[in-house]
């Protein structure tokens, strides 16, 4: 399903191309009305490239290859393509100190999360695994040189959350650069601005991606905005209901500290990188957010509001919002 | 006129105290060099330890056909197409860049009114 829209952003016009993937909705926006074929076209065939080198959920992905020949100490060749994904997914890992890790795989499929999540949804049969910390994103090694990867048999990378947002970065870099045109590529609310108008991009900010009574709308000029969160893309477990985000440390959902995490970053990689770790952070949060000097919004589970490092209040005064300020090092 | 020296002699022979100087810096000499040979030594097994740590602990592998290490140490072995972030228009990529990077600008709340075409939420 896919609909071209327009819609209006001060005096400049924009064109909208919305469709559905992934279990998720894919939007780009351009500048000029006339590119918005030829960009969803190029993003459609970036999503192609990242889903056949990194989805887990069909046999013939390339990861997927990867898993099945993976073997202690022996260099797996790899695509290019498989190799920026993976590369992106270690760099996190490593930004985050493990916060964000790919090898999470197995503790997903141990959640009941081995297919796409429309089949997910309705509920999985089983039980709560015990806690067992994942296998760690340091036994995965990448010779970018070689073009290998080398990674312990038995792990199963999740590179989700990174490859989407790389995805982004990199369709908005494409869009910009073959249109020449301002371009925002939303992939599940993940989003990259390349060239943006005077006043950037206007968007919403919501629990649930694409709801359209979002409490709050800002301005991005440039780089990235991601958000995670906890609220969708929840099952029941035999029973037990779980999410998406795993903590590497426990291999469980993360405890429900933050309903969802909003940040600003560079990139939309560096963005959904952000955000995804402050969901297993939890309390420590704002601190980590702040002194990297990310803009964020974080929803409390009990839907109290802080901002941290100059995102702007919520309308309204900033009432149920408090703003943090940093009281420490990075992690 | 000097008299000649013999190699192992004392140049003090016919003064006693000389002789004892001698010896005293003679024994001084030995205990410096075995002092330096002990801390070369030690210098030496430290720097080995290290090389050796640095490739058996968990985060700082390594493999011999990389040239070097990105700044976050493991998983990823270097190669000009190692991945990171960055805003860069071309899409490539930042292999030096190890830590989360902050945007040019900070959001701003949009104009009152100001429709926007997408919303961020979690998906």
């Amino acid at each position: 399903m896919s609909r071209p829209t327009s819609a209006d952003a001060g005096t400049t016009h924009l064109a909208v191309h919305r469709t559905t993937r992934w279990s998720t909705r894919i939007e780009v926006v351009v500048t000029d009305p006339a590119a918005i074929v030829a960009a969803s076209r190029l993003l459609d065939a970036e999503l192609d490239r990242t889903e056949a080198v990194a989805s887990r959920f069909r046999a013939d992905s390339e990861i997927n290859r990867l898993h099945r020949a993976a073997a202690d100490g022996v260099p797996v060749p790899v695509s290019p393509g498989l190799a920026d994904a993976l590369g992106a997914a270690l760099w996190a890992a490593g930004a985050t100190d493990g916060a964000v890790d790919p090898t999470v795989g197995a503790a997903l499929c141990r959640l009941g999360y081995d297919r796409d999540f429309a089949e997910v949804a309705p509920g999985v049969t089983g039980t709560m695994p015990d806690p067992a910390p994942v296998p760690g994103w340091w036994s995965v090694v990448l010779d970018t040189v070689a073009g290998t990867v080398t990674m312990p048999a038995g792990v199963v990378l999740d590179l989700g959350a990174t490859a989407k947002a790389r995805a982004a970065d990199r369709a908005a870099s494409t869009i910009a650069e073959q249109l020449g045109c301002g371009v925002l590529v939303s992939l599940g609310g993940d989003i990259a601005v390349r060239n943006a108008p005077p006043s950037g991009f206007a968007i919403g900010v919501a629990d649930i991606c694409g709801d359209p009574d979002a409490p709050v709308a800002v301005c991005v000029a440039s780089g990235g905005l991601a958000t995670s969160g906890v609220g969708h893309r929840r099952w029941s477990l035999g029973g037990d209901e779980v999410h998406h985000v795993v903590d590497p440390s426990t291999g469980l959902p993360t405890p429900p500290v933050w309903r969802t995490v909003t940040v600003a970053a560079a990139s939309c990689l560096d963005a959904n990188t952000a955000s995804t770790a402050s969901l297993v952070l939890g309390p420590e949060a704002p601190d980590w957010l702040a002194a990297h000097d990310l803009p964020s919004r974080l929803v409390a589970a009990d839907g109290s509001i802080v901002t941290v490092a100059g995102w702007p209040d919520d309308p309204g005064t900033g009432i149920g919002t408090r703003t943090h300020a940093a009281t420490g090092p990075p992690r | 006129m000097t008299t000649p020296r013999r190699a192992g002699s004392s140049p003090f022979r016919s003064d006693p105290r000389g002789t004892a100087r001698y010896q005293r810096d003679a024994a001084l000499e030995r205990s410096r060099s075995v002092t330096k040979g002990i801390a070369f030594a030690s210098v030496a097994a430290v720097a080995a330890a290290g090389v050796y740590l640095s490739q058996s602990l968990p985060g700082h592998s390594a493999t011999s056909t990389s040239s070097s290490t990105t700044p976050a140490g493991a998983g990823v072995v270097s190669g000009s197409s190692a991945s990171s972030s960055g805003d860069d228009p071309s899409g490539s990529v930042n292999p030096n860049s190890s830590g989360v990077s902050a945007p040019a600008s900070a959001p701003v709340q949009a104009p009152v009114g100001q429709q926007a075409p997408v919303v961020s939420g979690s998906s």
